[in-house]
């Protein structure tokens, strides 16, 4: 047989009853459109879900809860590497897993120091790995009234955490320009032109000039009151605190650089702004946010009064970038300046003298951020990180890909019980068109057709039909997908994390909405075909 | 020319179960030669689609043996009957049975489609379009068999039972539903096909014109060869 005239043969027969297979086809169709319209959804959510809410790869490596009172048994990370590489690297090369878990039969690490990020990064499993430490004290933000248009400035009590400025993606001017103009989800830049994220303590030129207002001081720098921990020398001495707390002059210090999320800006434009009638963050108006500065008031809370062993810190933070490293609520300052108030604020007792207990808060990490290179390898990276002692950050992004996938799943069980049933659907056409046709199979049979020939006839046709029908249901699948997004982005108002599709539509996706609507299609006809070719020709021919 | 082609011994042929079992055909023995133009005739209900069916290859439920073209029908299987029908034999109803949705060249090269190779489309339009010449049916190539006069159908049909130039043509009163003008063209047909093309026709037929055409008759009663009339002309 001529595979070009069994097509046009049994395109023919299918139009020849194109209305009754029309309507045994609605069923399939309805079913196809439902199928190809909630998977894709499924995945499209899927994709925002794991790709800018909770995403996939990334793994939060924490320490123990235990910890807070665990008393200190570790050595600062500041300078741990010289005497621990002896202890663990055994044939002196440091990466290479061998040498990482011999290390771990002889401590179970308490602390997230340097040795543990280098572990990690070590591991086969693991992409990138970047620690970043918390805030251990309070401090409120206050400003913004110019970007916002507001009488009075805004009052915030925010969350900071630290990262090392290596780990961002700084753009030059050029990168800056492109990377506005892109959608949110596939922005690269963490940090914009003409701002630089780095720790301008760390600078060799340390001797800030004494001013009286920040007209004194130039660009970018402002006059503050004098920073007692804006040198990093570790641990600060008891007499450098007690000096601190007699303040005459007011210095020039550069703003301290800050990041903030993705997600907080989703919150913003999603949540806060339509609230409260201020501007959105947009492609447009990006530029004019960045660069926004806010006054810090660091060891300060609104919520307590009370006091820090040591005084208050006033210092201006500066909006460089909107990074996915960034902590989710809250501002992402550089890795020293962490560390830095960290052992200003929460180290010592209140004669200035350092408390060993809480030297940890300035000298290990709060977590490290893990990207692994596969889904297939969480498993047995999570198994390793817990073999070191730690654990990992509860997301829920587990609980909530489950939830989506449970409920893609029900919606698509659904629609395969819609084509289920259309098939039966089919299957009675089929039985209809095999006896209107008895005579015609006589007559096929009677010039040379075989039993074989006559199947394939019919599932040839209904396998044809079937791609059809799987057509027209991913079609409407993906006409009705784009209305619906039409409709997320110009009618439904601003949500966090509104995405510019909700839909996901693979090859994969596409080729198997049209192969069920053949495989079903085929499966519908399967007993028809076979009873038809049973029909002996005699029989087939005898006249109605 | 005296070759047997077809060749029935002592066929039985049932119909139906237990006591509504009916005896159609009675130990049925019958030989026709290549080249014979046969007729078969008798009262409705003395067997006569019947008989026709098993030299077909059509009905294979049946007692005793039928050799048609050498091969014994009721041993081949399904396939290699299929291939016998295609190859050897052509069929002519007395309600043409067109495929009303194909045009007439398609009709006629349906048989094409059957067969195992793969044969180009040119080579299977012109084989078409090269017996529907035959039959004086040029202008009618890609009509519908819908647009067709009874005669013109019946010559499609004709046609389409000649593609794959059978050795036996079988008509099961290919007469019956035309006006005696068009009967009588076809059996002119019939028989240049048997003179000129040394087709073997076995016609099953109610009328006389056709019976007094063929070369003998063979008369069915009951499911029995009652006579083998060959007072006809030997017209050869
Ligand atoms: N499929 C069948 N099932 C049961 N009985 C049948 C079947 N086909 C034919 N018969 C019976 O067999 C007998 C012979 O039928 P057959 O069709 O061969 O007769 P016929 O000579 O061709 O008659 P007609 O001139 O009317 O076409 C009839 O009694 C008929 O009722
Ligand atoms: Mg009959």
């Amino acid at each position: 047989m001529n595979i070009l005239n069994v097509i046009k043969l049994v395109r023919k027969n299918i139009s020849r009853n194109s209305k009754q297979l029309l309507v045994a086809s609605i069923g399939i169709v309805i079913g196809l459109w439902a199928f190809s319209l909630f998977l894709s959804f499924g995945l499209g959510i899927t994709n925002v879900v794991e790709g800018e809410i909770f995403p996939w790869d990334k793994i939060e490596v924490i320490p123990p809860a235990t910890n807070l009172e665990a008393s200190r048994s570790r050595t600062p990370v500041a300078n741990s590497s010289a005497c621990d590489e002896n202890d663990f690297y055994i044939d002196g090369k440091p990466n290479g897993t061998v040498n990482h878990d011999l290390a771990l039969k002889f401590h179970k690490k308490r602390y997230l120091d340097n040795e543990v990020v280098e572990m990690i990064r070590h591991r086969p499993e693991v992409r990138t790995a970047y620690p970043k430490m918390k805030f251990t004290f309070p401090a409120v933000a206050e400003g913004g009234q110019d970007a916002l248009h507001l009488a009075n400035p805004l009052r915030t009590e925010i969350f900071a955490d630290g990262i090392e400025p290596g780990t961002l993606i700084q753009c030059n001017e050029k990168e800056t320009a492109e990377d506005m103009e892109r959608p949110r989800e596939v922005r690269q830049c963490d940090v914009y032109f003409p701002f630089q994220f780095k720790d301008y303590a760390l600078d060799s030129d340390l001797d800030e000039p004494i001013c009286s207002t920040s007209d004194d001081c130039g660009p970018g720098v402002y006059c503050e009151e004098d920073d007692p921990a804006k040198i990093w020398v570790f641990p600060l001495n008891k007499q450098d605190v007690g000096n601190m707390r007699n303040r005459y002059y007011k210095y020039c210090y550069h703003a301290i650089p800050v990041l903030v999320s993705t997600y907080l800006l989703e919150l913003w434009n999603g949540s806060v702004a339509p609230a409260h009638g201020y501007p959105k963050i947009s492609k447009s108006t990006l530029g004019t946010f960045l660069g926004l500065t806010f006054d810090t008031y660091l060891g300060l809370s609104m919520f307590t009064s009370k006091a820090q062993t040591v005084p208050s810190i006033t210092r201006k933070f500066q909006l460089v970038g909107i990074s996915r490293k960034a902590i989710p609520l809250g501002v992402t300052a550089p890795l020293s300046v962490a560390a830095r108030y960290n052992d200003y604020f929460a180290t010592r007792d209140e004669a200035g003298d350092v408390l060993d207990k809480e030297r940890p808060k300035a000298e290990t990490y709060s977590s490290i951020v893990v990207r692994v290179k596969s889904k297939k390898q969480i498993t047995s990276f999570l198994a390793f990180v817990k073999k070191l002692g730690f654990t990992q950050e509860d997301t829920n992004a587990e609980t909530v890909g489950l939830v989506i996938l449970f409920i893609t799943g029900i919606l698509v069980f659904i629609s395969f019980v819609i084509v289920i049933i259309a098939a039966i659907n089919i299957a009675n056409t089929y039985f209809m068109i095999i006896s209107e046709r008895r005579r015609e199979i006589g007559i096929m049979r009677a010039i040379g057709a075989n039993r074989g020939d006559i199947r394939s006839i019919f599932l040839a046709e209904a396998a044809l039909l079937g791609f059809l029908d799987g057509g027209l249901g991913l079609g409407l699948g993906w006409l009705t997908a784009t209305f619906v997004d039409w409709v997320i982005w110009h009618v439904v108002p601003e949500f966090p994390f509104k995405p510019e599709t909700a839909f996901h539509f693979p090859l994969w996706l596409v080729i198997s909405t049209v192969v069920f609507g053949v495989a079903f299609c085929v499966f519908g006809a399967l007993f028809p075909a076979y009873k038809a070719a049973k029909i002996e020709p005699s029989e087939a021919l005898l006249p109605q | 020319m005296n070759e047997e082609i077809i060749s029935l011994t002592k066929v039985n042929k049932y119909y139906g179960h237990g006591g509504g079992r009916q005896q159609v055909l009675h130990d049925l023995t019958l030989t026709i030669n290549q080249g014979d133009f046969i007729s078969i005739v008798g009262t409705s209900g003395s067997g006569k689609t019947t008989l026709l069916n098993i030299v077909g290859g059509l009905d294979r439920r049946y007692d005793g043996t039928c050799v048609v073209d050498g091969k014994q029908v009721e041993k081949l299987d399904d396939k290699r009957l299929a291939r016998m029908r295609n190859e050897t034999l052509g069929f002519v109803f007395q309600s043409f049975n067109l495929m009303e949705h194909l045009t007439c060249w398609e009709n006629v090269a349906l048989s094409a489609f059957f067969q195992g190779s793969n044969i180009p489309q040119t080579q299977i339009y012109n084989r078409a379009v090269e017996v529907l010449d035959r039959f004086g049916l040029h202008d009618k190539i890609h009509s519908q068999p819908a647009n067709l006069s009874g005669g013109q159908k019946q010559r499609v049909a004709i046609a389409r039972a000649l593609y794959n130039k059978p050795k036996i043509l079988l008509c099961d009163e290919p007469t019956g539903n035309l006006d005696s003008k068009t009967g009588d063209d076809v059996i002119e047909l019939f028989k240049s096909l048997n003179r000129e093309d040394g087709i073997t026709l076995l016609v099953i037929t109610h009328e006389e014109r056709v019976s007094k055409a063929t070369d003998r008759s063979i008369l069915l009663e009951d499911g029995r060869i009652v006579s083998e009339n060959t007072e006809a002309p030997p017209v050869k």
